[in-house]
């Protein structure tokens, strides 16, 4: 008989999930993708942020949308979805049966993202969305690549908070607020919309950036620019995580850190920072099955510093 | 992104081995790969989204151009022409590579007996070249165009086989090709034994000669540079043709979760009825008639 290894559950808003680790918003699609992928063990996640989506269909920004910079990469996929309506009448229903007839699917948290260009429409698709199977609603007032809405909404701090004022009166499921690092003060987002009654944060989304073609002297992105993620950022989001955590420590609000991260060394130095789960984003381009990897890299890591519970890491960097 | 189900099927990610990667022609290469799981999947106008290396954030797709299932192994034809296809220009035998595959929609299955029309730009040859063999094995009869303006990547030879509607001194055939499976090249500029002009002049030539009686059957498949395949949907419309074409989009997951690979596809009646579909999970292979072909930019 094996003695048990470290715990690798966290609690997170309310939501019990199986490991530290969720698939950030865009990067899955609604979900399903992933499950066609021989080999996917969906006990290595907590969970699944769901496609950022919107009150109707958008269509998204022309193409080129994405592309390589070094160590990253610039997106500007510009929120295309088939509106709520779609993702809980048709997407979700299917993705449950799917999730249902996967080994350990039913355990995987479901979290649904919120995107809109004025506050009634953010608050229409949470209020859809209160009414469907998701375990939680997280609030993309973020992102970079969308005309109206998005990061304008996150980089003001009353704004956010009128955001997420909205969305907490539709809804009785956790509420995530997905942060921006394009502000001047991330603290001062976090405590407005902690003030607004957001259950917990999302941190970092994209950071803004440009890649420039220089023989047409043309830009890479249909949308000219585009939001940077990947192991470039990674200093910048732990950065933000550890700004938000003492922010917010003391109202015990939990942050998913997110922004680069490949390896268990990269979630370990994010829980330390602050977050209470981590996210996995553009590593899944290269390697979709590398959460397995991470979960037993980190078992490993907290067996060697004797750890036992992944919770135990959260917010214990030591200054001076 | 659609509501639609995806319809990839079981998608293996497994880590191949380098058997075998020469030069072919100036800066064409042929890869072979050890990767049994993908092969064994492996259809004509299937995928792999390969791992270039470390320092690679995106893997790199490349079309499959021969899957030999007992042998577990995949061939593709690459040209070098950045970061990542000159990394694996550099790759030798033993050398291991993740990738992700067989990822996408492959071509439609063309009817036992059928007769098809392929038009390849430069590598888009790759999954013309598959499906050309495939078809042939099952009793079609195919005719491949193939557009280069650099060197073909297969040694040439002549043929003496008349075609319908191609001058008998544009002669010069691959002899990866059976006698039996009709080649054609074209390039813009002139060269001994090819077409001088786009190789959709080419097919048009050879499809207006055709009497309609032979051309009615037609399948037309088309996978090269944007412009190229736009032309060969406008042949397919002008002259009443079902095709197909396998379109290329930058690509970050391969697995259709990031929709990053769109292309516009029409959806509905009139000009503003389309949207963006993903190349990597509804595609790459699209009906020519569903490409919004209006709507790149
Ligand atoms: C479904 C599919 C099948 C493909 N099959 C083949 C094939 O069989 N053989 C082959 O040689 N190439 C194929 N390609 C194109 C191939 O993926 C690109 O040439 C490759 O990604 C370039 O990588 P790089 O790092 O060398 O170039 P980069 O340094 O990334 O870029 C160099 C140049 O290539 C262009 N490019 C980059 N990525 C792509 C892309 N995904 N599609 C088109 N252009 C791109 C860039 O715009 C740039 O001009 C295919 C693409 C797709 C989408
Ligand atoms: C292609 C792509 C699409 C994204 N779409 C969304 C989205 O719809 N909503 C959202 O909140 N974040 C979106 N993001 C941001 C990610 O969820 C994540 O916060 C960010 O990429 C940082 O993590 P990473 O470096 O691990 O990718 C997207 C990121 C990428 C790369
Ligand atoms: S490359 Fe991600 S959806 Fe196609």
């Amino acid at each position: 008989m094996s003695l048990p290894g470290p715990e690798l559950q966290v609690r997170l808003a309310g939501l019990e999930l199986a490991t530290p680790l969720v698939l950030l918003s865009g990067c899955v699609g609604f979900g399903e993708e992933l499950l066609t992928l021989d080999g996917f063990d969906c006990a290595q996640i907590g969970a699944i942020c769901l496609k950022g989506t919107t009150l109707e269909p958008r269509r998204g920004n022309p193409p080129c949308r994405i592309v390589e910079t070094h160590g990253g990469m610039l997106n500007a996929i510009g929120l295309q979805n088939p509106g709520v309506r779609a993702v809980t009448g048709v997407i979700l229903p299917r993705l449950l049966e799917r999730l249902a007839q996967h080994p350990h699917g039913r355990q995987v948290r479901l979290l649904a993202n919120v995107a809109g260009a004025t506050v009634p429409e953010y608050a229409e698709v949470a209020r859809l969305f209160d009414d469907s199977p998701v375990d939680a609603i997280e609030i993309n007032i973020s992102c970079p690549n969308v005309k109206e809405g998005g990061v304008a909404f996150g980089s003001d701090p009353a704004m956010a908070a009128r955001v997420v004022a909205a969305v907490r009166a539709v809804t009785r499921k956790p509420v995530i607020t997905k942060l921006s690092p394009n502000v001047t003060s991330i603290r001062a987002v976090a405590r407005a919309v902690a003030e607004a009654g957001t259950d917990g944060f999302a941190v970092i989304n994209t950071l803004m950036g440009l890649a420039v073609d220089a023989a047409t002297r043309r830009p890479v992105l249909g949308n000219v620019t585009g939001g940077l993620s990947g192991p470039a950022i990674k200093p910048v989001a732990l950065l933000k995580v550890w700004e938000v955590f003492q922010e917010v420590r003391d109202q015990g609000l939990p942050i998913i850190g997110q922004g680069g991260i490949a390896t268990a060394t990269d979630a370990a130095e994010f829980l330390i920072a602050g977050a209470t789960a981590v996210g996995l984003g553009t590593v899944l381009f290269q390697d979709a099955l590398r959460p397995a990897r991470i979960n037993r890299d980190l078992a490993d890591f907290m067996a060697r510093h004797g750890i036992a519970r992944v919770a135990d890491l959260t917010g214990t960097l030591h200054i001076g | 992104m659609s509501p639609a189900a995806p319809n990839t099927p079981s998608l293996q990610r497994e880590t191949a081995r380098v058997v075998e990667n020469r030069r072919l022609a100036g800066d064409q290469y042929l890869m072979r790969l050890q990767a049994p799981a993908t092969a064994a999947g492996a259809r004509p106008g299937h995928f792999v989204h390969l791992v270039c290396g470390e320092g690679f954030t995106l893997p790199r797709p490349f079309s499959i151009l021969d899957a030999d299932s007992p042998a577990g192994t995949l061939d593709l034809l690459y040209r070098v022409v950045g970061r990542g296809t000159s990394a694996m220009a550099a790759w030798t035998p033993g050398r291991e590579a993740p990738l992700l595959g067989p990822a996408g929609r492959p071509f439609t299955e063309p009817a036992a007996g059928a007769t098809l029309v392929l038009v390849a730009g430069g590598v888009g040859l790759a999954p013309l070249d598959f499906l050309a063999r495939r078809a042939q094995a099952r009793g079609c009869g195919v005719t491949l165009f193939l557009g280069t303006e650099s060197l073909p990547p297969f040694p040439t030879r002549t043929t003496q086989t008349p075609l319908a509607g191609v001058a008998a001194d544009v002669d010069l055939a691959l002899t990866r090709y059976p006698e039996d499976l009709a080649v054609r090249l074209a390039a813009l500029r002139p060269r001994p034994g090819f077409y001088q002009g786009y190789v959709t002049g080419l097919a048009r030539a050879h499809l207006a000669a055709l009497e309609d009686r032979q051309r009615a059957g037609i399948r037309l498949y088309s996978c090269g540079p944007l412009p190229m395949m736009a032309a060969v949907a406008r042949l397919g419309a002008e002259f009443g043709l079902w095709g197909e074409v396998s379109l290329e989009a930058h690509m970050a997951c391969g697995f259709g979760g990031c929709a990053g690979c769109a292309a516009p596809m029409i959806d509905g009646e009139g000009p503003d009825a389309w949207r963006y579909r993903r190349v990597c999970a509804e595609g790459p292979v699209f009906a020519m008639a569903e490409v919004a072909w209006h709507r790149f930019s």
